[in-house]
């Protein structure tokens, strides 16, 4: 009975766990980035240095101007206060995908010259809603499902050896058993990070799933989703004056936030709010005082504190950790990364299972190739990301898309080259030029970082920069090992 | 305090793995058969960690201490099939 049960889950395991696999590497290495997405953003616009002034809240006013430009522009401008994430001050605003960010002297005001750039965001954007708006939302809600069968099969497989296991690595056994034991040491161990990832990920995307209209109109809706927008009348730039001195209101919205809780300054037509740091606790409350942008007169102090609103708060306080230390951030990161090598590992022994019978098929060359273009690919088109970012000239107009468009750029080019690889049953000459290719761009982003970043030394303190670096270099090294070890 | 448990669970799980017979067989160790009072320590260093990261800050102690545990648990196998792999080489 039991065994009957075990293969059973064996085969929901495998099929499920490969054909969401390859999308959630994807979803799992852009999470484990977005842990980091503010420090990387830091990375991506090296003419801010490292370290700033203390923060002066009379700077705020400095920026109106900027704000002011967004707003006739029809954004929805925000202005980030200093942290310990990010010693500056910045104005920034959505453009449907990023928060494109321009920094500011916190203790001047005086704005910094940094280039434009998607910014570590990017990432964040990518990892719920792959840049497809609400098709990806639902899409990623659904493999976040889909990962909670996979774990549950997983455990009932696994759960003879749950314990015995749990510290048996043999790298050196044959190649079967070696990634099966890699891929139960980034499982079990993980086992609560990413059960908890998936509930509290799925669950704050649960309207895709389960939207609060019916089906059907929900369903139209998907279908046609500007059908309602077409009837809009195109919005008119309007002058929006922004009266007030931001300083005085920062010292007002302190007295309910508490001192040095104020995350961030939002514009909006009718108000402006000023909201709780997410860093203020589990709960991610977004708790806001707002005032007039005319006069700067009080108007509401906002905190939804309902059962059911705390819940989603503590869902997303626990998700995007955002609450965290530094510590904790890099065991999300940790456990997000080793969630990726969980899934690259189960691919390859998916594939390495069937090969043998199913090898000449076209439907494992194709399942290949797929695996080629999600593994390595994705991560080549990553670090195209960061190349692109340092190489591409600063004054390129719309700079930020082109480096989105080498990142997508890159990894159509790999997996349609990986694609080719398999189906011309040349899958090992794939994995190993794809490999050697991110070989290649994490060792050399360390030197690429020396010589693109003003002011740059071999003895400063450990920053986002070092940190960065240090995890390309990593990726390269591990990339390498792995096309040493291939055999052709 | 992330470092001190991350230490509390490197010897529980380390003690965990002397004791295994299966990760004893796999490094060709011949059986360590601990005192009972060491056999302890697989079960009281995680709770000595756990109750460190409760008294240093309640809010994020569940987290740090499981996610300690599986940093824990990565660092000891490859510790362990490193000294598997030095052992093999001397025989």
């Amino acid at each position: 009975m039991q065994d009957n049960l075990r293969t059973r889950m064996g085969w929901l395991h495998a099929w499920v766990g490969f054909i969401a696999g390859l999308l959630l590497f994807c979803v799992f290495v852009t999470g484990s980035l977005s842990v980091f997405d503010t420090e990387l953003t830091r990375w991506l616009q090296p003419e801010v240095p490292p370290q700033a002034p203390a923060f002066s809240p009379q700077v705020l006013d400095r920026t109106l101007p900027t704000v002011r430009e967004l707003l006739q522009q029809g954004e929805k401008p925000f202005i980030t206060l200093p942290s310990s994430r990010d010693p500056f001050v910045r104005v920034q605003h959505h453009d449907g995908y990023e928060f494109l960010t321009v920094p500011y002297n916190p203790q001047t005001g005086e704005q910094l010259q940094a280039r434009d750039t998607a910014g570590g965001k990017f990432f964040y954007d990518l990892h719920y809603t792959l840049r497809t708006g609400l098709y990806g939302e639902t899409l990623i809600a659904a493999a976040g499902l889909a990962l909670l069968v996979t774990v549950g099969s997983g455990i009932i497989i696994h759960l003879r050896g749950l314990i015995s296991d749990l510290l048996l690595v043999r790298p050196f056994a044959a190649r079967l058993r070696a990634w099966l034991d890699v891929h139960i040491l980034a499982s079990v161990p993980f086992i609560p990070f990413v059960i908890m990832m998936a509930y509290t990920g799925t669950f704050i995307r649960t309207r895709t799933l389960f939207p609060p209209v019916s089906y059907i109109s929900s369903i139209q809706n998907f279908v046609s989703p500007h059908r309602a927008t077409e009837a809009e009348p195109p919005e008119t730039k309007r002058d929006i004056p922004i009266g007030p001195s931001l300083p005085p209101l920062l010292d007002v919205a302190e007295k309910t936030l508490g001192k040095g809780q104020t995350g961030f300054i939002l514009f909006l037509p009718n108000s402006v709010l000023f909201s709780r740091t997410d860093m203020s606790g589990p709960l991610l409350t977004r708790e806001h005082v707002d005032f007039s942008p005319v006069d700067g007169h009080f108007l509401r102090h906002v905190l939804l504190s309902t059962p059911v609103t705390q819940t989603q708060q503590l869902m997303e306080g626990i998700h995007y950790a955002r609450w965290t230390g530094t510590g904790l951030r890099w065991l999300y990161f940790l456990s997000g990364a080793m969630g990726a090598i969980m899934f690259a590992s189960g691919a390859i022994i998916f594939l390495m299972k069937r090969r043998k019978v199913s090898g000449k098929r076209v439907m494992f060359r194709v399942a290949e190739g797929l695996t080629i273009g999600c593994i390595p690919g994705f991560l080549l088109a990553t670090l195209a990301f960061f190349w692109a970012n340092r190489l591409l000239p600063t004054s390129l107009p719309a700079r930020h898309l082109a480096e989105v468009h080498c990142f997508f750029a890159a990894w159509c080019l790999s997996s349609t080259a990986g694609m080719l690889w398999s189906l011309l049953h040349r899958a090992l000459p794939g994995w190993k030029i794809q490999l050697s290719a991110l070989a290649f761009l994490g060792v050399l982003l360390t030197p690429l970082d020396f010589l693109t970043r003003p002011g740059a030394s071999m003895l400063h303190a450990p920053t986002v920069f070092a940190a960065t670096d240090i995890c390309a270099l990593l990726l390269g090294l591990a990339s390498l090992q792995m096309v040493r070890r291939l055999r052709c | 305090m992330l470092i001190l448990c991350l230490v509390f669970w490197l010897l529980g799980l380390g003690l965990q793995a002397a004791c295994e017979p299966k990760m004893l067989r796999f490094a060709r160790l011949p059986d360590l058969t601990l005192p009972p009072s060491v056999r302890w320590g697989r079960f009281i260093f995680p709770l000595l960690g756990l109750v460190i990261v409760f008294w240093s800050n309640p809010v994020v102690a569940i987290f740090v201490w499981a996610g300690t545990f599986s940093l824990a648990a990565v660092i000891v196998a490859i510790v362990w099939a490193s000294l598997a792999r030095v052992l093999e080489s001397r025989r």
